[in-house]
C-alpha cells in the first residue's frame, strides 16, 4: 500500500543523501549536484503533499505543485550561474576543489 | 470550478501597492538598456540613472506611507504594510549609498561589466524588497533567490581578483545549500498546514481553530518544519553556528557591494524571519523561542570574541556584523511587540552605521584590496583627518556609546528584552557590547594615538612612507597571501620588475602606480560620490542618535502588525 | 498488501531514486556521478507521474534531466583534470557529515512519519496515477499561474522571470572571457 508517507519518507531519505553529499564533497560540481538532489527531495515532498490535499480547496491543493515549478525554475537558474562561476574559477586556478580554493581563513 | 472563466485581473490598486518594487525593476531594466548606448568613458551616468531610480522608489515608499492602505496585493502574496515599507526604506537607503560608492570603486578596480553591475545592484535590492514585503512562503523564496543570485554575481564580478571569485563561489555554495534547507522547512510547513500563505498559517494555529492541536501536542512534523526554517534563516542572517561564510564573503566581495549587502540581506532576512516566526508561527512561540534564545547568546558571544582577534578592519567589520545579528536575535527570542519595534530600530541604526563603516574601508583600501589592517589605520588622524573623524564617529556608534545611533538601537532592544522577561539575554548583550567596545575603540586608538609603523603586516606601509615605486603592485600572489606579508618588505623593491604581467589588473595597477607613485598614501582620494555617501551616513548616524523620534515612531507603527 | 502495478512502480522508482542518488554521492568518478544524476532526475519524474503531477513530470524531464544534466556535464568536461584518477573526492570530515546526516535522516523520517498534524491524510492512500483518471491538473496549474478564480500565483511567476533574467546576466558576466 503506497501512502503519502511513502513519498515523504522517500523525500526525507533523498534529502539526507543530498545533504551528506553537500557536506562531505570537495569538488564544487559535486556539491552542486548534491544540492540538486536536495531540491528534488523537496519537490517530491511538495508534490506528495499537494496530492494528499485532494480534499482541500481548489487553490490550496495545487499549491505544492506550483511551488515545485518555481523551485525547478530557480534551480535551473542557479545551476547556470554556478557553472559559469565554476568555469571562471577553473580558468584562473585550474582547480574547482573548494578545499584548495582557500585563500582565506575560516 | 475547472471551467471557471478567468475572472481575476490584477487591479490598479494591486500594482500601486508594489510601486517601489516596480520602480526599482524599471530602473534596473533601464540601466541594462542604457548600458548599450553609453560609451565606455561615461559609464558614471549609469550610477546617476540608478540613483534617480532609487530616489523615485523612495518617493514611492513615501507616497505609500502616507496614502497606502496596508493591504495585501495579488491575492495575499505581498503586502504594503508599514513593516514592508520600513524595510523598503532601509534597503533603498543601503543600495543608494552602495551606488554612490560604486563609481569610485569601479574606476579603481577591474570591474569591466559596469552596466550589469549597476543592473544587478538594483535587482538585488528588488529581491530584498520583495522578500521583506512577501506574505507568502513562495514569494519569500522567489525574492530570496532573486537577491541571492544577484549577490553571487556581484561578489564575483571582479573577474581578475581571485578573492572576489572565491567569495562568489563560497557564497553560492553555502547560500544555495541554506536555501535547500529553508525550502524543505517550507515544504513541511505547507504539509502541516495545507497552505503557503503566512496569514493562512497564522489562521491555522489560531486558538480553537483546530482543537486537536491543543490536545495532541504537535507532531514532530511541525517541529521539523520550524527547525529547518530556523536553520535556513540562521544561515541567511549569519547567526552562529551558521556564520562560516560571512567573513570570507564580506572581505572578498567588492567593498561597495559588501556595504550594501551586509545590511540589505540582514534587513530582508530578519523581516522575513519575523514574518514567518513572530507572525505566522506566533502561536507556537514556546517551541521556537528557546532555540533562538540559544542562537542569540552563541551569536553575541562568538561574534564579539572572534572580532576581538581580528587585525584587518574589513574582516573585523564582518565579525561585528555577526555580533550585531546576535543583538537582533535577542529581539526575536524576546518575541514581544515592543521587542519587534526594537529590532526594527536596531536594523535602521545598524544600516546607517554599517554602510558608513564599509565606506571608510572602501576609502582606505588600496587597489589590490589590501591596506585595511590595523597597522594601516595607525596615525590616520594625521594623514587624513576627515576620514579618521568619520570613522571615529561611526565606530563610537557601533560600540554603542551614547548619544549615537548604535546606543539607541541597543537601548531599545535590551530594554525590550528586560521588559519581556529576558534579563539574561539583556545582561549577556550588554556584557558583550562592552567587549565589543574594546575592538572598536582599538581602531580609534590606532587612528589617533599611534604613529604609522615602518614594519607593517599589510605588505605596504613601508613602501608607502618611503615612496618606493611599485609598492602598490606588491599584492602577494594569491597563493601566498598569508606568507607574503612577512617577506613583502624584503622583496617589495625587487619584485616589481621581475614579476611578469599576468593579468590586466596588475597592468592596471602598474599604470596607477606610475601616475601616483610619490603620493604619501597609497589610497586614492575620495570621489564625490563617496564623500556624499560618507557624509550622509555620518550625519544620519549622529542624527539618529540625537533625535531618534521619527524612526522610533515608524518602527512602532510597523511593529503594530504583531499586535493585531 | 496488494501488489497492483502502481505500487510495484512506486517501489521500483524508489529503489532507483535512492540508488542513483547514492551513486551520485559515492562514486569516485564525477562523470559517472553526473550520469547517475540524470537517472535520478528521470526517476523523480516517474514519482511525479505516480502522484498525478503530469506537468511537473514533464518539466522535470525537460529542465532537470535535459538542461541541468547537460550543464553539469559541460562544467565537468570543461574543468576536467585529465590525470586525476578520483575526480570526486571526499573532504576529511566526511564521517562527521555522515553522522549528522544519519541522525537528521532518522529525525526527518520520524517527523514525516509520525505527525499529528497531517495524520488525517498521512495514512490515506495517495491516488496513484491510473490511466484516464483525474488528469487535468495542467489546465488548473495554468489557471493558477496566470489568472485563476480564487488564488493567484501571478506575482511569483513574474518574479521568477526576474530570477531568470539575473541568471542570464550572471552567466554572461561571469562566464564570458574578455
Amino acid at each position: 500500500m503506497v501512502t503519502l508517507n511513502s513519498f515523504l519518507v522517500l523525500g526525507a531519505i533523498l534529502f539526507c543523501i543530498g545533504l551528506f553529499g553537500a557536506l562531505s564533497k570537495r569538488n564544487a560540481v559535486a556539491i552542486l549536484m548534491s544540492i540538486e538532489i536536495m531540491l528534488n527531495a523537496v519537490n517530491i515532498t511538495l508534490v506528495g503533499y499537494s496530492s494528499a490535499f485532494m480534499g482541500h480547496t481548489h487553490g490550496e491543493r495545487l499549491t505544492g505543485q506550483i511551488f515545485a515549478i518555481f523551485i525547478i525554475t530557480v534551480a535551473a537558474a542557479e545551476a547556470a550561474v554556478a557553472l559559469a562561476m565554476i568555469i571562471a574559477i577553473y580558468r584562473r586556478r585550474s582547480t574547482i576543489d573548494i578545499g584548495e580554493i582557500n585563500l582565506m581563513r575560516w | 470550478m475547472l471551467n471557471t472563466p478567468f475572472t481575476y485581473m490584477p487591479t490598479g490598486a494591486d500594482w500601486l501597492r508594489i510601486l517601489p518594487e516596480l520602480i526599482v525593476f524599471g530602473a534596473a531594466l533601464l540601466v541594462l538598456l542604457a548600458d548599450l548606448f553609453i560609451p565606455n568613458g561615461r559609464k558614471g551616468w549609469l550610477a546617476m540613472v540608478c540613483l534617480l531610480g532609487v530616489i523615485a522608489a523612495l518617493i514611492g515608499v513615501g507616497y505609500l506611507l502616507s496614502n497606502g492602505d496596508s493591504q495585501t496585493a495579488f491575492y495575499g502574496m505581498i503586502s504594503d504594510d508599514t513593516l514592508a515599507l520600513f524595510s523598503d526604506l532601509l534597503i533603498l537607503f543601503a543600495v543608494g549609498i552602495g551606488l554612490l560608492y560604486s563609481p569610485g570603486y569601479i574606476e579603481r578596480h577591474a570591474v569591466t561589466r559596469i552596466g550589469e553591475y549597476y543592473g544587478l545592484m538594483l535587482l538585488a535590492a528588488l529581491g530584498m524588497m520583495l522578500m521583506a514585503s512577501a506574505t507568502n512562503l513562495m514569494l519569500i523564496f522567489v525574492g530570496l533567490e532573486a537577491l541571492s543570485l544577484s549577490l553571487y554575481i556581484l561578489c564575483a564580478i571582479e573577474l581578475t581578483r581571485f578573492r572576489s571569485q572565491e567569495a562568489g563561489m563560497k557564497y553560492f555554495i553555502l547560500s544555495s545549500f541554506a536555501s535547500a534547507i529553508l525550502l524543505y522547512g517550507m515544504a513541511m510547513l505547507y504539509g502541516s498546514t495545507g497552505t503557503t500563505s503566512l496569514s493562512g498559517v497564522q489562521a491555522f494555529f489560531a486558538p480553537g481553530r483546530h482543537p486537536f492541536l491543543a490536545t495532541s501536542g504537535y507532531g514532530p512534523l511541525l517541529l521539523a518544519a520550524m527547525g529547518l526554517l530556523g536553520v535556513g534563516f540562521c544561515f541567511k542572517v549569519s547567526a552562529i553556528p551558521f556564520q562560516a561564510w560571512t567573513p570570507d564573503v564580506y572581505v572578498g566581495a567588492p567593498t561597495s557591494v559588501t556595504a550594501f549587502m551586509s545590511v540589505g540581506t540582514k534587513v530582508a532576512a530578519f523581516v522575513a524571519l519575523s514574518r514567518v516566526f513572530l507572525l505566522a508561527l506566533g502561536a507556537q512561540s514556546d517551541k521556537w523561542e528557546p532555540v533562538f534564545w540559544i542562537v542569540a547568546i552563541l551569536t553575541m558571544l562568538g561574534g564579539n570574541l572572534m572580532a576581538v582577534v581580528q587585525r584587518d578592519v574589513k574582516r573585523l567589520l564582518a565579525y561585528s556584523s555577526i555580533a550585531n545579528a546576535g543583538y537582533m536575535l535577542v529581539a526575536i527570542a524576546t518575541n514581544t511587540q515592543h521587542a519587534f519595534s526594537g529590532l526594527l530600530i536596531f536594523l535602521a541604526t545598524y544600516t546607517v552605521m554599517n554602510v558608513g563603516a564599509f565606506g571608510i574601508v572602501l576609502a582606505l583600501e588600496r587597489n589590490d584590496g589590501q591596506g585595511t589592517t590595523l597597522d594601516d589605520f595607525a596615525g590616520l588622524a594625521k594623514r587624513r583627518p576627515g576620514v579618521a573623524a568619520a570613522m571615529a564617529i561611526i565606530l563610537f556608534a557601533l560600540a554603542g556609546v551614547p548619544p549615537s545611533a548604535g546606543f539607541v538601537g541597543k537601548y531599545y532592544v535590551f530594554q525590550a528584552a528586560i521588559v519581556g522577561n529576558h534579563i539574561d539575554l539583556a545582561v549577556i548583550g550588554i556584557l558583550t557590547s562592552v567587549l565589543g567596545m574594546y575592538y572598536y575603540l582599538r581602531v580609534i586608538w590606532a587612528m589617533y594615538f599611534t604613529e604609522p609603523r615602518n614594519v607593517s603586516g599589510g605588505a605596504g606601509a613601508i613602501a608607502a612612507t618611503t615612496g618606493m615605486a611599485g609598492e602598490d603592485e606588491g599584492e602577494p600572489e594569491p597563493a601566498d597571501a598569508a606568507s607574503g606579508a612577512s617577506v613583502a618588505p624584503v622583496r617589495a623593491g625587487t619584485a616589481t620588475l621581475a614579476r611578469p604581467v599576468t593579468s590586466r589588473r596588475s597592468a592596471n595597477s602598474r599604470t596607477v602606480v606610475a601616475t601616483q607613485a610619490p603620493a604619501e598614501s597609497a589610497a586614492p582620494p575620495l570621489t564625490l560620490g563617496t564623500t556624499v555617501a560618507l557624509t550622509l551616513a555620518v550625519v544620519l548616524t549622529v542624527a539618529l542618535g540625537l533625535i531618534p523620534g521619527p524612526i522610533v515612531m515608524l518602527a512602532e507603527q510597523a511593529a503594530r502588525l504583531l499586535g493585531q | 498488501m496488494s501488489l497492483d502495478i502502481p505500487t510495484i512502480a512506486f517501489y521500483l522508482i524508489a529503489i532507483v531514486l535512492v540508488g542513483s542518488a547514492l551513486a551520485v554521492v559515492l562514486l569516485r568518478n564525477i562523470v559517472h556521478s553526473a550520469l547517475f544524476l540524470a537517472v535520478m532526475f528521470g526517476a523523480a519524474a516517474g514519482a511525479y507521474v505516480l502522484l498525478n503531477a503530469e506537468f511537473i513530470a514533464i518539466v522535470q524531464v525537460l529542465i532537470y534531466a535535459g538542461a541541468v544534466t547537460i550543464l553539469v556535464l559541460f562544467a565537468i568536461m570543461l574543468t576536467r583534470n585529465a590525470q586525476s584518477q578520483s575526480s570526486n573526492p571526499f573532504a576529511k570530515q566526511w564521517w562527521l557529515a555522515l553522522i549528522i546526516c544519519v541522525l537528521l535522516g532518522f529525525g526527518l523520517v520520524y517527523a514525516v512519519g509520525n505527525s499529528a498534524m497531517a495524520v488525517a491524510s498521512a495514512f490515506a492512500p495517495v491516488h496513484l496515477a491510473t490511466l484516464g483518471a483525474d488528469s487535468g491538473t495542467v489546465t488548473r496549474l495554468g489557471q493558477l499561474l496566470y489568472s485563476p478564480f480564487v488564488y493567484s500565483y501571478v506575482l511569483p511567476f513574474e518574479i521568477a522571470s526576474v530570477v531568470l533574467l539575473v541568471a542570464i546576466i550572471g552567466a554572461i558576466v561571469i562566464g564570458r572571457e574578455d
